[in-house]
């Protein structure tokens, strides 16, 4: 099989082996860091854009600038890249970038510059439903919930996105965000009791429904 | 270590097997991977497709920081030096060469005459050089004397042998630059 296709391929949530064959090609040099590039690009240029517009809420004009940057930073650096995920390595390079250089973060942003559609709820969730349409109505109120999460605390709702999206774990995140494990378990356990402030109703919601459910199978 | 509740969770919401939590839990966190997967895929698609010349510039980026490329240029670059360095070397020993050359052609060259005594041998010198019409600049340089004259090819012919008896050579352009010392 085609290495180079198969990066192409796994465009959602590239493997191990796939970021491991980046890392290769980029450090390679000559034609193979070009077709890294372009790789690194393709796979990771849209989701850096979509972290940095929707979950931090930037400007595109700034989301942009900033993926570029990211993407060339990694490029430039990836000789200091060692171990461990090559994404959160990138993720920690965008994300330094956004705070130290371009002094952006969520706060100093307005609320209007989410760069949705201006999309409900209601209308967002036909979309949702529609692939995922277990629960509804916990999907709703999940979606809703959410929503709300991912204005107050987008630090958190990108870690949440990495973590259902990319698969991190513990061991990822304290990569992120250069700290031992334990400061990282710390941190995702205070998010997580944030999120289940939103989620308060959500929770209720996912009980009822799992005690029908039981009382159902009885 | 023990799994954590926290470590639980993350495991539900990540998709992998996660025996910590109760029915609720799972359900609410399989709910929460779903809506947050299905946000982003909802988000990456809202962003336009991919910029083909942002694209570029990063290829662009990756091929002006190659090491192995800056490696082989800096390689170029001392080869270059070293062939410069080697120029200019070889450029100043042959300019080095050639003022000697002019200066033996032109006579340039200063004839060093020493004697007992400085002011006749000046005087015997000037003289003769006067007697055969050719102009002379003589002039104290301190305790010496300097003289300077130029002889055409006929007063060459006959005043050389009259010349090296006063201990003076007559150089083949005739151009005469002479200094005389004090013999110690």
């Amino acid at each position: 099989m085609d290495r180079t296709l198969s990066l192409v391929q796994t465009s959602d949530q590239p493997d191990s082996l796939a970021q491991a064959n980046l890392v290769a090609l980029l450090r390679a040099g000559g034609a193979a860091r070009e077709q890294g590039a372009r790789q690194l690009y393709r796979l990771y240029a849209r989701k850096l854009k979509a972290s940095f517009q929707y979950r931090y809420r930037l400007p595109a004009a700034v989301s942009e600038d900033l993926v570029q940057e990211t993407l060339m930073r990694a490029v430039e650096k990836i000789d200091t890249f060692r171990d461990g995920r090559f994404d959160a390595w990138l993720w920690r390079i965008g994300y330094r970038l956004m705070i130290d250089e371009y002094r952006a973060t969520p706060a100093s942003v307005s609320m209007d510059a989410s760069g949705r559609d201006g999309d409900s709820p209601e209308q967002r969730l036909h979309t949702l439903v529609d692939t995922h349409a277990v629960d509804p109505a916990l999907h709703d109120c999940v979606l809703r919930a959410l929503e709300e999460f991912q204005r107050d605390e987008p630090a958190y709702a990108d870690i949440l996105d990495r973590i259902a999206v990319d698969g991190w774990d513990t061991a990822t995140i304290a990569q992120f965000r250069d700290s031992k494990e334990g400061a990282a378990r710390q941190y995702v356990s205070e998010g997580r009791q944030r999120l289940c402030e939103y989620l308060q109703p959500c929770l209720e919601l996912a009980a009822r429904l799992t005690s029908h459910q039981t009382q159902g199978s009885v | 270590m023990t799994q954590s509740k926290d470590d639980d969770w993350i495991d539900a919401i990540a998709g992998r097997p996660s025996s910590g939590l109760n029915a609720s839990e799972q359900r609410l966190a399989q709910a929460i991977r779903d809506v947050t997967r299905a946000q982003h895929e909802q988000d990456v698609v809202q962003i336009a497709s991919d910029d083909l010349a942002q694209e570029e510039r990063l290829v662009q980026h990756a091929r002006r920081t190659d090491p192995v490329r800056v490696a082989s240029s800096a390689w170029i670059k001392r080869v270059a030096i070293a062939a410069t360095l080697i120029l200019a070397v070889g450029l100043g020993w042959l300019l080095i060469d050639r003022e000697a050359q002019i200066d033996v052609r032109g006579g340039g060259q200063v004839q060093i005459i020493e004697t007992s005594d400085v002011q006749a041998l000046a005087t015997r010198i000037v003289s003769r050089l006067e007697q055969a019409g050719i102009t002379v600049q003589a002039y104290p340089l301190g305790t010496y004397r300097g003289i300077n004259a130029a002889l055409n090819a006929e007063q060459r012919a006959a005043l050389t042998a009259d010349l090296e008896k006063l201990g003076v050579a007559v150089p083949a352009n005739g151009v005469l630059t002479l200094e005389i010392r004090d013999k110690q």
